[in-house]
C-alpha cells in the first residue's frame, strides 16, 4: 500500500506538473534553456495550472455545500482534459526555438563547485523541513479542515475546533471559502491515500521549499543573462539569508522554512517570488501573450492559497504592470495586466461578502 | 499624520526588529541604484522603490492597508524583495572585484555577516523541536487520541489546553467541547465553554462538581487533564469521575451519568 502511494505521489507531485506545464512553457520560452531551467519552469507552471484548476472548481462547490469527493472527481476530470487538450495544441515553431531539452555538460570547476554548494544548502533546507518538527497552532483550523474533508467528505461545514456539524461557515471559516488551500491538501491525501496531516507536515514542505528556490533560479537567469556562476551565487546567498532572516516570527523566510504547508506561507515564500519573475518576463520578453495567460493563472492560484494571496497578488501585478507600462510606454500592458487581476476581483468579492 | 507614522513604524520594528538585514537591504538598494547598470536599475531598483512607496506610505496605510489587513499590515512587508535586492547588490560588488580569490573572500565575509545576523531558523532554540512521529504532532496527543478511540468510536471529550490544538489533527472522530476557539480563534467561545475552560485553567482550584454538571448538560463523557496530585483517582470519585487510563502524563476520566 505504501508502495502504491509512493508511485502515485511521484506521478502526482513530480511528473504530472511537468507534463501540464510543458506547452505554456514552450510558448513563453522561445529561447534555448539548459535542462535545469526547462524542468523547473515546466514544474512551476504545471503546479500553478493544477492549483488554478482546483480553485476554479472548489469555490463554487463550497458555496453550494457540495461534497469534497465531487471536487476531487471534477478536478481529476479537468486535469485529464487539460492533458488531452495539450496533446492536440501544436506549439508554433519559432526559428530560435529548440523543442528538445538540451544538456550543457561543459562547466568549469568554479561553476561546478558553486552549483554543488547551492544544491547542498537547498537540499539541506528541504530535508530539514521534512524531518524537523515545528508545532503551529493555526493547524488546529487548517489541517483539521483538510482531515474533515478526507474523513467526512465535508467542506467547511464542521467546526474544526469541536467537530460539531454546523452546516455553514462559522467565524474564521468564512475566510477559507474563497481560499480553500486546505482542501487541495486533502485532495492530495485522498489520491495518495495518505493521512492529510502527514501530507501537510511531512511531504509538502520539501517540495514547496524546492519550488521557492526554483523561482529564484529562474529569476537569476533573467537578471544575470545565464551567467551560470552568478546564478548559483544568487540562489546560494538567498538560501543563506533565508536561514538567518529570523529577526521576528513574521518574516517571509520564517514562514517559508517553518510553516510552508500553510497557504499564506506559500504566498509569501513561493508565489510572490514567482510573480516577480513573471513581471520580469513581461518586462524583458517581446512576445507577451502567453505570459499574460500565465499571470492570470497565477492570480487564480494565489487566490486558492489565502486571503492575503487574493490581494497581494493584485498589488504586485498591478503596481509592476503600471511600472512596465510607463517605462516601455505601452498602455496596452496596463489593460492586459488589469484583466489578469479579474480573479482577485471575483474572489475578493466572495472574501468581503463572507 | 504623526500617529500614522508611529503605527507604521511599530509594525516595521516588529517585523525587522532592528536586525542587520534591514540595513543590508537599504545599503543594497543604494548600491543597485548608484553602482548597478541601467538595465539592472530598471529591472530591480526602480520596481523595488515603487513597491516600497506603495507599502510604506501613510496615505495608503490609513485608507487601504489598515482597512484591508487590520492587524495584519506587517504581511504587506512580504512584498519587499529583501533577499533579491541584497543578493543582487552583493553580486554587483563581486563583479567589480576582478580577482577570483578576492571575490571569494568578499562573498565569504558577506555570508558570515548574514549568518551572524541572527539565529539559524532550524536551531532548536527557535522554532524547531525533536520529531516524535510522522504526523509531526506531540506524541502525547497521538497516544491520548488512540486511548480515547479505544474507549469509543466517537468519544466526546473535554480536552486540556496542552492538547486541544493537536488531537483533532490526528483524528476527527474525537469531538471536543472546545478547542482553539476558546482563545478567540475560529468561531469564538460561549459562556458554557468559557466557564469550563476557566475551571480547568488551575486544576487545584477547579469546581469539579460544576465541571461534571456542564459535561452532563452537553453530554460529554470524557475529560483529559494533566496528571495532578490534587486530582487523584480517590478525590475525583467524589464528583463521579472514574479514572480510566493514564497516558504520557495525562489522566483520562469518565463522568458517570
Amino acid at each position: 500500500m505504501w508502495l502504491t502511494s509512493i508511485i502515485l505521489g511521484i506521478l502526482l507531485l513530480g511528473i504530472l506538473p511537468i507534463m501540464l506545464g510543458d506547452r505554456i512553457w514552450k510558448e513563453i520560452y522561445r529561447e534555448q534553456n539548459d535542462t535545469l531551467s526547462q524542468i523547473i519552469g515546466r514544474y512551476l507552471v504545471g503546479t500553478i495550472v493544477m492549483w488554478a484548476i482546483f480553485q476554479i472548481i472548489a469555490v463554487p462547490l463550497i458555496l453550494v455545500k457540495a461534497s469534497f469527493s465531487m471536487a476531487v472527481i471534477l478536478w481529476e476530470i479537468s486535469i485529464f482534459s487539460t492533458l488531452l487538450l495539450q496533446s492536440v495544441w501544436k506549439v508554433k515553431k519559432h526559428r530560435h526555438m529548440y523543442s528538445h531539452i538540451c544538456i550543457k555538460t561543459h562547466r568549469s570547476k568554479t561553476e561546478k563547485l558553486l552549483f554543488v554548494l547551492m544544491c547542498a544548502v537547498i537540499i539541506c533546507q528541504c530535508v530539514a523541513c521534512v524531518i524537523g518538527t515545528q508545532y503551529d497552532e493555526d493547524d488546529a483550523r487548517f489541517v483539521v479542515n483538510a482531515l474533515e474533508a478526507f474523513d467526512h467528505d465535508s467542506m467547511l461545514l464542521i467546526n474544526p475546533a469541536t467537530g460539531e456539524y454546523v452546516g455553514t461557515w462559522v467565524g474564521e471559516l468564512a475566510k477559507d471559502v474563497p481560499s480553500p488551500w486546505t482542501f487541495y491538501i486533502a485532495l492530495i491525501a485522498k489520491i495518495l491515500n495518505v493521512h492529510p496531516t502527514i501530507i501537510a507536515h511531512t511531504i509538502l514542505p520539501g517540495i514547496l521549499v524546492a519550488m521557492a528556490y526554483g523561482c529564484y533560479w529562474l529569476m537569476a537567469e533573467r537578471i544575470f543573462k545565464k551567467n551560470f556562476s552568478y546564478c548559483c551565487m544568487f540562489v546560494l546567498i538567498i538560501a543563506v539569508i533565508n536561514m538567518h532572516f529570523t529577526n521576528s516570527e513574521q518574516t517571509q523566510a520564517v514562514f517559508l522554512l517553518t510553516r510552508i504547508w500553510q497557504g499564506k506561507a506559500v504566498v509569501a515564500g513561493v508565489m510572490l517570488p514567482f510573480l516577480c519573475y513573471l513581471m520580469m518576463l513581461l518586462y524583458q520578453l517581446k512576445t507577451k501573450k502567453y505570459i499574460y495567460y500565465l499571470v492570470f493563472l497565477t492570480d487564480i492560484a494565489c487566490c486558492l492559497l489565502s486571503g492575503m494571496g487574493i490581494f497581494l497578488s493584485a498589488i504586485v501585478i498591478g503596481s509592476l504592470g503600471l511600472y512596465i507600462a510607463i517605462i516601455q510606454k505601452k498602455l496596452d500592458v496596463l489593460l492586459k495586466v488589469a484583466l489578469s487581476c479579474i480573479p482577485t476581483i471575483l474572489y475578493g468579492i466572495v472574501y468581503i461578502i463572507f | 499624520m504623526r500617529e500614522t507614522w508611529k503605527e507604521m513604524f511599530a509594525f516595521f520594528q516588529g517585523y525587522y526588529n532592528n536586525g542587520l538585514i534591514i540595513f543590508l537591504y537599504m545599503a543594497s538598494l543604494l548600491i543597485i541604484m548608484l553602482l548597478g547598470r541601467e538595465k539592472l536599475r530598471k529591472l530591480i531598483g526602480w520596481p523595488t522603490l515603487v513597491i516600497m512607496f506603495l507599502v510604506y506610505n501613510p496615505f495608503f496605510y490609513r485608507y487601504i492597508w489598515q482597512k484591508c489587513f487590520h492587524y495584519g499590515y506587517w504581511r504587506v512587508f512580504w512584498l519587499f524583495p529583501v533577499v533579491i535586492v541584497v543578493s543582487v547588490a552583493v553580486l554587483i560588488v563581486v563583479d567589480r572585484i576582478k580577482q577570483p580569490k578576492r571575490q571569494g573572500i568578499f562573498l565569504l565575509i558577506i555570508l558570515i555577516l548574514i549568518c551572524g545576523n541572527s539565529k539559524n531558523v532550524f536551531s532548536k532554540q527557535l522554532f524547531y523541536t525533536n520529531t516524535q512521529n510522522i504526523y509531526k504532532l506531540p506524541q502525547e496527543a497521538i497516544d491520548v487520541s488512540d486511548a480515547l478511540l479505544q474507549l469509543d468510536t466517537e468519544p466526546k471529550v473535554v480536552m486540556c489546553s496542552q492538547l486541544y490544538s493537536y488531537v483533532r489533527q490526528y483524528s476527527t472522530d474525537i469531538k471536543m467541547m472546545y478547542g482553539r476557539n476558546i482563545e478567540g480563534y475560529i468561531d469564538g467561545w460561549n459562556e458554557r465553554t468559557a466557564e469550563m475552560a476557566s475551571n480547568l485553567q488551575q486544576l487545584e482550584k477547579a469546581d469539579w462538581g460544576r465541571v461534571g454538571e456542564l459535561m452532563k448538560q452537553e453530554q460529554y463523557k470524557y475529560i483529559v487533564i494533566p496528571q495532578n496530585e490534587n486530582c487523584s483517582e480517590e478525590y475525583m470519585k467524589q464528583f463521579s469521575f472514574i479514572l480510566l487510563k493514564q497516558v504520557d502524563g495525562y489522566d483520562i476520566f469518565e463522568i458517570l451519568y
